[in-house]
């Protein structure tokens, strides 16, 4: 895992470092050579690539990134203050995932030849075949346009819980969540409705579901507990999975919705090559993932008897 | 037309998908010609005509079907020559990630060793990763460009093409023909190329399809997120960008139609992709058919008092692609109360479907068309489904061959035993749970507290057989029914469990029904034999007189290809030709083909005759009796 992750340094430092010249875009055009020099000298690009790596990694073990060529702020810090932001509306997305994914799924598992049960798979398909920036626009279109129900961006009036700025504390906050967090959640909704179906079709036709019907079990129990359980594992397992890919997705519809969060951040930082924010974004998701990734393990071993975790026989 | 094809065209959806596909695929290769204006070509746009609604006439005289952009340019020609790109984008990319992760895929199954296994930790950790968040990464690096997009495209989806072409070519690995080719010495791109390649592109072109679509709007995503394509190329994803600002002011043209062709393009890509790897699995197919019709209803006949079970001329039938499989004809027997009956057949002789039909178990595709089941006096067709579940697990039950599937993996074995008891009485957890344990301690398992803990799969496979007769027996049922449940197991596991019910069904009075392809197993445990061919009973009677001297043809082959019965150097006995298919049988005797005593008198369907001991036979090898 920490190979993982000095590995990534490396390669994202790399990457980084070959992208165009900052100085272009920051020092004014008019500045005199000397100016000019002065201000590479500031930034530290004057150095060698290696002893840049070198005193980058020096200072990231000590949590030190770098300050914002733009911001003018310590690069990390700049990046941790919009993590809440994106996490509220990924748990969100997530959330809506979740609830109407699972029972949406089990319908379409349950009866796949049915009307209801096609018109659910073909919405999944389209769901996912469907470039997220342009589910983002069409909500907008119907939702802040045509009907003019919910703000078209940004995020609103927030308020503060545990010394943690949130949407969730305001009416006007939640307001301002809904469309972005539907926009997020829609492919991982698609995702989770096929995952479920497919899950439970194959569930459907297992031995231990025949089995359960000859002891005579009532077909709520057979469904609820008997299928329901088995399910769980392989969605439980994605949807933590995908947990992670919700915070890239978030880019896009950071983006599209004006949402302050991480993603808008690396995109307007990209734009500019704001070197520092650039790898303290990706080093800081990278290492998310990893978490995430460590979480879904233990959870899998928790819903799954069948999987224990190495060392803890 | 290929079965691919075939398939395609068999759902409405597939067949509108794959016509939409074409007419976009053909209208963007030809927007050089057909669209109303080069809308790339700066000198052409005049900025008079900017932000034209649909169907209006700029001041350059120019017609604007869909309204035109900021710039004055024609959006149904951006459209057309953006969807030109997202095509050129997707495919080019899709095919050279296609060439290198499939090589590299092959190669590595090939191997195997140590180039395996670094090249998948490189795939798994890539593919950890979320692809727009490894083609951000890339662009970031790489910047804006057409031919950096394709390349980033391309690093986005060799891992995929690897992973999948690998697992593909594993299979295909290990099958002779690549051992031939080894042993021929054959150099290594040969094989690779020539034997492995061509027999892992079905799946892998499967995948493709799904990632052209994927490669189409993660480029436009790319370029509306302002880190794909400049502003110079054409590009559905850009043109939606720039857009964007003017949606909110209800100038929804320049963003809502590219965002259509977007939606058209991609959706119509992924519905042939669904429907291609849904023709790949064919599991998937028959269960569109209908139901099979039932029967005419026949005089019924009450049964017999103290009969524990009667099957009175029951048919079931299953709906198939390739039409009505018969599987089983108007079966009936009787079983006497404890009483034990052997039911021998071949694999596909309906002794299953037999076992389920009287359980009620017999789920569409399938269906009971015709006959009775009686349980004592109850005739369970005329139940409800409830009524019917309320006997399921209490007066019959049924034990099924695999114990590796048939208990639930995630729940543990008390959970699995309990809920059998509740679901019939209505008694406290406690006292279901004391049972369990006594059930447990019935067959047999050593420190049953303890396993009432367990999940299945800590358990041996024995062990877990065991646990499922327990759960049949625990409400003491009238009849049992055993699905060749010592089939899976060890030859003294068998023996152990033959004698454990047969001492269990003998105390509780059960009566069973012992399914099996083992003339040798029920010799011992049987008091009477049925032997079914093809859905029907053929010879049913007495076990010692069924064994010492078969009447029906058929029984006395199956009896003559037992080994043990065999003098030792005498050839083996065999029946000839297989069984034919139970799909449209033609009338008459379904055994002729395969009988050496058949006559002409056997086109027709013999009767199954005789009171004690019934045979289904014109020309008997012993009478009936």
């Amino acid at each position: 895992m920490l190979a993982v992750l000095a590995a990534m340094s490396v390669i994202v430092f790399l990457g980084v470092f070959v992208i165009g010249d900052p100085v272009e875009l920051l020092v004014n055009p008019e500045a005199t050579q000397a100016e000019r020099e002065a201000a590479i000298a500031a930034l530290g690009l004057d150095q060698p690539v290696w002893r840049q790596y070198l005193s980058f990694l020096g200072d990231a073990l000590r949590g030190d990134l770098g300050r914002s060529f733009v911001f003018n702020e310590p690069a990390l810090q700049l990046v941790a203050s919009r993590i809440p932001a994106t996490l509220e509306l990924a748990l969100t997305a997530m959330a809506i995932a979740l609830l109407f994914g699972i029972p949406l799924g089990v319908i379409a598992g349950t009866r796949p030849h049915s009307l209801i049960g096609r018109t659910i798979h073909g919405g999944a398909v389209l769901g996912f075949a469907l470039p997220n920036f342009w589910q983002g626009l069409l909500l907008i279109m119907v939702f802040a346009v045509l009907l003019g129900w919910l703000p078209s961006g940004g995020r609103g009036e927030t308020g503060t819980w545990f010394g943690i700025e949130t949407s969730f504390a305001t009416l006007d906050g939640l307001r301002h969540l809904v469309l972005p967090a539907l926009n997020l959640a829609l492919f991982k909704l698609s995702l989770i409705v096929r995952l479920t179906a497919s899950s439970m079709q194959e569930a459907l036709a297992s031995d231990y579901i025949e089995f359960a019907r000859a002891k005579g079990l009532r077909p709520r129990r057979i469904l609820g507990v008997h299928a329901l359980k088995n399910v769980m594992v392989p969605v439980v397992t994605v949807a933590g999975l995908e947990f992670g890919s919700l915070i890239a997705f978030a880019i896009v519809t950071e983006t599209v919705f004006s949402w302050p969060g991480m993603g808008k951040l690396i995109i307007d930082s990209i734009t500019v090559l704001d070197r520092p924010v650039i790898v303290a974004y990706l080093l800081l998701v990278v290492l998310m993932f990893m978490v995430i990734n460590l979480i879904v393990d233990i959870l899998y071993s928790a819903i799954d008897p069948r999987v224990q975790l190495a060392g803890s026989r | 037309m290929n079965v691919w094809m075939r398939l395609l065209f068999a759902t409405r959806s597939g067949t509108i998908a794959v016509i939409v596909f074409a007419a976009i695929a053909l209208a963007a290769i030809a927007a050089p010609w057909i669209a109303p204006q080069n809308p790339y070509d700066l000198a052409a746009l005049d900025l008079r005509d900017a932000r034209l609604p649909p169907g209006s006439v700029g001041p350059s005289g120019h017609v604007f079907a869909l309204g035109s952009d900021v710039l004055g340019r024609d959006v149904l020609a951006a459209i057309l020559y953006g969807l030109r790109m997202s095509l050129a984008v997707g495919v080019t990319s899709s095919v050279i990630a296609l060439a290198i992760g499939m090589l590299l895929g092959l190669y590595a199954a090939y191997k195997g060793g140590r180039i395996d296994s670094l090249l998948m930790r490189l795939v798994d950790l890539q593919l950890s990763f979320p692809t727009i968040l490894v083609a951000l990464i890339l662009l970031a690096v790489l910047g804006k460009g057409l031919e950096k997009i394709v390349l980033a495209l391309v690093l986005v989806q060799w891992a995929l093409f690897a992973r999948t072409a690998r697992a593909a070519a594993l299979t295909e690995v290990r099958k002779d023909y690549i051992d031939a080719a080894r042993i021929l010495r054959l150099p290594e791109w040969r094989i690779v190329l020539v034997h492995l390649l061509p027999n892992c592109l079905p799946p892998v072109s499967a995948v493709a399809a799904v990632q052209v679509a994927h490669a189409i709007s993660l480029e436009a995503t790319m370029s509306f997120l302002g880190v794909g394509l400049p502003i110079t190329e054409p590009s559905l994803g850009l043109l939606i960008a720039s857009g964007f600002q003017y949606l909110l002011s209800g100038d929804y043209w320049i963003s809502v139609f590219p965002g259509v062709a977007l939606l058209l393009l991609v959706g119509s890509l992924n519905v042939v992709a669904d429907g291609l790897r849904a023709a790949m699995n064919p599991r998937l197919e028959s269960a569109r058919a209908k139901l099979p019709p039932l029967l005419p209803e026949s005089v019924q006949s009450a049964p017999a008092a103290e009969a524990a079970l009667t099957v009175d001329r029951v048919t079931t039938r299953f709906a198939s692609s390739q039409g009505l499989v018969n599987a089983l004809n108007g079966v009936s027997l009787t079983l006497r109360r404890g009483e034990v009956l052997g039911l021998v057949g071949e694999s596909g002789s309906g002794k299953s479907v037999l076992g389920r039909s009287i359980m009620g178990l017999i789920a569409p595709p399938g269906r009971i068309v015709g006959g009775d089941i009686w349980l004592g006096t109850t005739s369970l067709t005329a139940l409800t489904e409830e009524q019917r579940r309320a006997l399921r697990g209490s007066r019959m039950a049924m034990v099924l061959q695999d114990p590796l599937t048939s208990l639930n993996p995630v729940l543990r074995i008390e959970t699995q035993m309990i809920e059998t008891i509740l679901a019939h009485e209505n008694v406290s957890k406690e006292q279901a749970r004391a049972r369990a344990l006594r059930a447990l301690e019935a067959v047999g398992i050593p420190a049953p507290e303890e396993r009432l803990k367990c999940y299945p799969h800590q358990l041996s496979g024995g062990m877990r057989q065991r646990v499922a007769i327990a759960i049949a027996l625990l409400n003491r049922p009238d009849v049992l029914i055993a699905d060749e449940p010592t089939t899976a197991l060890d030859v003294t596991i068998q023996s152990q469990i033959l004698a454990q019910v047969q001492q269990l069904v003998r105390e509780t009075g059960t009566a069973m029904i012992w399914i099996t392809h083992d003339l040798g197993v029920v010799a011992g445990l049987a008091d009477r034999i049925a032997v079914m061919y093809l859905g029907h009973i053929v010879e049913i009677g007495p076990t010692q007189q069924i064994l010492s001297a078969p009447a029906h043809p058929y029984t006395a082959g199956l009896l003559a290809s037992i080994p043990s019965r065999n003098e030792r150097g005498q050839p083996l006995q065999q029946l000839r030709g297989s069984t034919p298919s139970p799909v449209g049988l033609p009338p008459g005797c379904v055994f002729r083909n395969r009988c050496d005593r058949s006559s002409p008198r056997c086109e027709q369907m013999p009767e199954l005759l005789g009171t004690t001991r019934q045979v289904r036979c014109f020309h008997p090898l012993e009478e009936a009796t």
